[in-house]
């Protein structure tokens, strides 16, 4: 004896049929989907981590007379400098950047002197920023990112936020903090990424190394701070920089200083970059 | 040629009268070549002297013949540098040279004070850097080098320089490079360099400073014993003794709020077995440098006084001076000679900085003592004023 | 803690100072005639290390396209815009495969590590033709950078590299090659720049007159030792300089400042072409 217990009629066994494959056809789909998502790409820019960058009037140390306030337009800066691991997969696509290969008006004798060969990463960690890098190097590679280096202006404008808000100044011990984080770098930096984030979600950009800018011919002063009022006028027209607006912004000095002395085909153990687009 | 009245005819008088006007004329617009040889002579004759007669502005000229010699004639000779407390040598040499001098640059963590490291700037791998020392007239030949181990770049104003900002813009280097300039030694005296890299006052209070000594053409007298020594203000986040490795702290540096004052970069450089040593009878001489970067040091050697001082490391000699006044940037000759055995501490008399921060050394001298000049204690005994007779 | 307030007041101060110090920086500027004496960063510090011998280079010497059309006439082996330099094929067997044939008809002689010209990204000319640098090579080559809207210093550097070319035997300024680097890359039009070179009577063929992207502009000015800045509103805070390279394209003499003597330059041309 059977007793109904379902008070609607059984579907038609086509229609039901129909429905299972389009629920499996749906979840193949959204599995697929999911899939491809979670996979690792293989090209490098959506491999490396930016965030977006609202732009906005930068406090540059030394405004530049005769200058209105530098604005920077909206843009995007990685998140970190760019790896060890990251350059060699450049060199591994592009041979003539290989430190055997580089004519020497692009790098100097000291390029990628720490490596132990021209894919050869040696003892270095490739989860740290890669040093000894020319200019023409770094900007080489955030070309074939399609991406480019950061401007001064733009680097300055990241670099002056604080952890809570844009403007680290507003922050007390924020000076310190830089200056510290600044002057006790290691000189082998350690792996990009365990710095703390700061307002705009940018991390490393005072604790591990000192990083290339787009404009490397733009800072026209002398690494003399006493002297930073007398622009060698003879040689500059147009402009120049007066003297600095934040005179106990300590690790600004430094980072000018540094990059006043730079020229292209320099390289440091202790000088690395990152990108912006 | 006398008148029957014995007088002079009256042209004779006008001719003589005219004669010494023009004679008179003549001297004062053209001088005569007497009077040009004792003002090189007082110009050539510097050194131990007292000169404050010398007409203000006066420069010391470099006249003699060597001086005029072309700088690819000169002998060139290699500079043997001094590393604190040990002065550089005499200059020991009656002619001119060119002189090549090579510093390098280095960024390490040393010890500041007992269980106190700080991660100092400094030339030559110490505070302070090495003391360099020419003859008046050389020509310098300078090489600055930054250890690409550095992170900063660097550069140095040597106070000896005459030229744009004592050579700092020509040898501003970033870790890695070299670079070189030249320059003549114009002046004698004793002298500070230091880094001027932006910002300066960091540099400096990081170490970066020493030396360099000037001395005239005719050499320094001789002494028997030779010091180095430059005082230097730290600013750290932590107090004095802090243990650990302490920070720069610019907010103390900018308020002068030192943490530290010390000789020769670090406590106790000068104290116990660093201290320096000399005999009884010895005549002394102490390079004395303050490379600040604020303080002024008011320098004194307990228990002596200095027979001279070159004030503030120039040609003016003052004598019989028991504490001098060098200021940040500056530096000071002085000589005395040790008379009885003792331990002679150097300070700076702002007293507190001797016996809280550090800025004190030791001069221990060994010898016969001389009772004449200084007994030890002959008598001691219970003192009561209200005791009855 | 400084307010809103103080920013603004601080600011305004900043501006009326700037304004005042840069009249006073232009008058002073547009008087003077003298010579700098100081050093410039760049190529220079390149020149000094040059002690090695030359780098072995990859046989491909061609430049790599511009970056606005990085596949054109390439296998399509490389990543994204190549790169300034030389062809990024992984397979140096064939390096000529699919290029489009711009390059300086000259033998393979290697370029010399330090050339200026293994700079290959293509510049505009005043022709609107594509223009890379080391066309240049097989002769002397006088390099300025300057920018069209510029009123003070960029004359007299164009009036430099005229004097330069006036100071030399006719024949030998014949073979002489220019090449006018603007700054302004927005501005700078080659219609603009032709305009411009007509104007000087100097729209001839030995003078290029050349405009970039910004990408390749900045590197040039890397690679001579040019400083310069975008100043806003069309102005360019930039150094001084006149770069004689030689017929390989290294840099054989420099003239840093503005009424400089042009010996150095002149005999550096001489040496280059006898």
């Amino acid at each position: 004896m059977t007793t109904r217990t379902h008070s609607h009629t059984r579907t038609p066994a086509p229609r039901r049929r129909a429905a299972r494959l389009t629920r499996r056809f749906a979840a193949a789909v959204a599995g697929l989907w999911l899939l491809t998502a979670a996979m690792p790409t293989t090209t490098a820019a959506a491999a490396t981590s930016m965030v977006a960058i609202e732009g906005g009037e930068v406090e540059l140390l030394f405004p530049v007379e005769g200058e209105a306030a530098t604005v920077v337009e909206p843009f995007r800066i990685d998140v970190v400098p760019v790896t060890n691991a990251e350059f060699l997969a450049f060199l591994e696509a592009n041979p003539e950047w290989r430190r055997s290969a580089v004519p020497e008006v692009f790098a100097g004798s000291a390029y990628l002197r720490a490596w132990d060969g021209d894919l050869d990463l040696g003892a270095l960690d490739p989860s740290a920023p890669v040093t000894d890098v020319s200019w023409f190097a770094a900007a080489a590679y955030c070309e074939a990112r399609g991406a480019r280096l950061p401007t001064e202006a733009e680097w300055e404008f990241v670099a002056n936020a604080g952890y809570a808000g844009p403007r680290g100044r507003d922050e007390a011990g924020y000076a310190a903090r830089v200056l510290t984080l600044t002057t006790s770098r290691a000189q082998r930096p350690g792996p990009v990424g365990m710095d703390e984030a700061n307002y705009y979600g940018v991390k490393d950009m005072h604790g591990l190394v000192w990083e290339w800018v787009f404009d490397v011919g733009s800072s026209f002063n002398t690494g003399d701070s006493r002297s930073d009022g007398d622009r060698r006028l003879q040689l500059v027209c147009g402009g120049g920089s007066a003297g600095a607006v934040d005179k106990s912004d300590y690790a600004a000095f430094l980072r000018y200083a540094f990059r006043s002395g730079l020229t292209g085909g320099y390289s440091s153990g202790g000088l690395g970059f990152r990108c912006a687009g | 040629m006398r008148d029957k009245r014995g007088n002079l005819p009256l042209g004779v008088i006008y001719a003589v009268a005219a004669i010494i006007v023009a004679l008179a004329v003549g001297v004062a617009l053209f001088g005569t070549s007497v009077d040009a040889a004792p003002a090189q002579q007082a110009g050539a004759d510097h050194g131990h002297d007292l000169t404050i007669n010398q007409p203000a502005g006066e420069h010391v000229a470099l006249t003699d013949p060597e001086d005029l010699v072309p700088v690819e004639e000169l002998p060139v000779i290699k500079a043997v540098l001094g590393y604190a407390p040990n002065a550089a040598p005499p200059v020991d040499r009656d002619y001119r040279a060119h002189v090549e001098v090579e510093l390098e640059t280095t960024e390490e963590v040393l010890r500041l004070a007992d269980g106190v490291e700080y991660r100092f700037w400094t030339f030559g791998g110490a505070v302070p850097g090495p003391m360099i020392r020419v003859r008046h007239g050389d020509y310098v030949t300078f090489t600055l080098q930054n250890h690409p181990t550095s992170l900063m770049p660097h550069n140095i104003d040597l106070h000896a320089v005459t030229g744009q900002g004592g050579g700092a813009e020509a040898t501003l280097i970033s870790p890695g490079q070299q670079a070189t300039f030249s320059f003549s030694a114009l002046v004698p005296g004793v002298y500070i360099y230091h880094c001027a890299t932006a910002p300066v006052g960091m540099h400096i209070a990081n170490g970066m400073y020493g030396l360099i000594v000037v001395e005239p053409k005719e050499g320094l007298a001789p002494v028997d014993k030779e010091f180095y020594v430059v005082q230097g203000d730290f600013y750290t986040k932590g107090d004095f003794g802090e243990r650990g490795l302490q920070d720069f702290d610019m907010q103390r540096a900018i308020k002068e709020d030192a943490a530290y004052v010390v000789f020769n970069g670090s406590v106790g450089s000068l104290v116990g077995e660093n201290a320096l040593f000399a005999d009884v009878g010895d005549k002394v001489r102490i390079f004395f440098g303050n490379g600040g970067p604020n303080l002024t040091s008011s320098f004194h050697v307990i228990g002596e006084i200095f027979d001279t001082v070159n004030v503030e490391g120039g040609r003016l000699i003052n004598h019989d001076v028991q504490t001098t006044s060098v200021p940040a940037g500056g530096a000071v000759m002085v000589e005395f000679g040790v008379d009885v055995p003792g331990t002679y501490n150097l300070v700076d008399h702002a007293i507190f900085r001797a016996f809280n921060k550090g800025a004190v050394g030791q001069l221990v001298v060994v010898g016969e003592k001389n009772p004449t000049i200084f007994t030890e204690r002959t008598d001691i005994r219970p003192y009561d004023p209200d005791a009855t007779e | 803690m400084t307010t809103t307030r103080d920013h603004a007041a601080a600011r305004r101060r900043a501006r009326l100072l700037a304004a005042f110090a840069a009249a006073a920086l232009l008058a002073a500027c547009g008087g003077k005639a003298e010579e700098g004496g100081g050093r410039a960063e760049g190529a220079q510090h390149v020149m000094a290390t040059a002690t090695q011998a030359e780098t072995p280079h990859a046989p491909d010497q061609h430049a790599a396209p511009a970056p606005a059309d990085p596949h054109a006439g390439h296998d399509g082996h490389e990543a994204a815009p190549a790169t300034p330099d030389t062809h990024a094929a992984p397979a140096p067997a064939d390096p000529h495969a699919g290029h489009d044939g711009h390059e300086a008809a000259l033998p393979a002689a290697e370029l010399p590590g330090t050339s200026i010209y293994h700079l290959g990204g293509a510049f505009t000319g005043q022709d609107g033709a594509e223009f890379r640098l080391a066309e240049l090579r097989g002769a002397p080559t006088v390099v300025v950078m300057f920018y069209g809207d510029c009123t003070t210093a960029c004359p007299l550097l164009v009036k430099s590299a005229q004097d330069i070319e006036q100071a030399l035997p006719t024949e030998l300024a014949a073979r002489t090659r220019f090449a006018m680097v603007s700054f302004d890359t927005e501005r700078d039009t080659p219609d603009k720049l032709r305009a411009y070179a007509e104007s000087l009577g100097l729209d001839k063929a030995s003078w290029h007159w050349l405009v970039g992207s910004p990408l390749l502009t900045r590197q040039l000015a890397t690679l001579l030792g040019v400083q310069y800045r975008d100043a806003g509103n069309g102005v360019f805070a930039h150094s001084n300089l006149v770069t004689v390279l030689d017929a390989d394209g290294v840099p054989a003499a420099r003239v840093e400042g503005l009424g400089v003597p042009l010996d150095g330059a002149v005999a550096a041309i001489r040496a280059a072409l006898e």
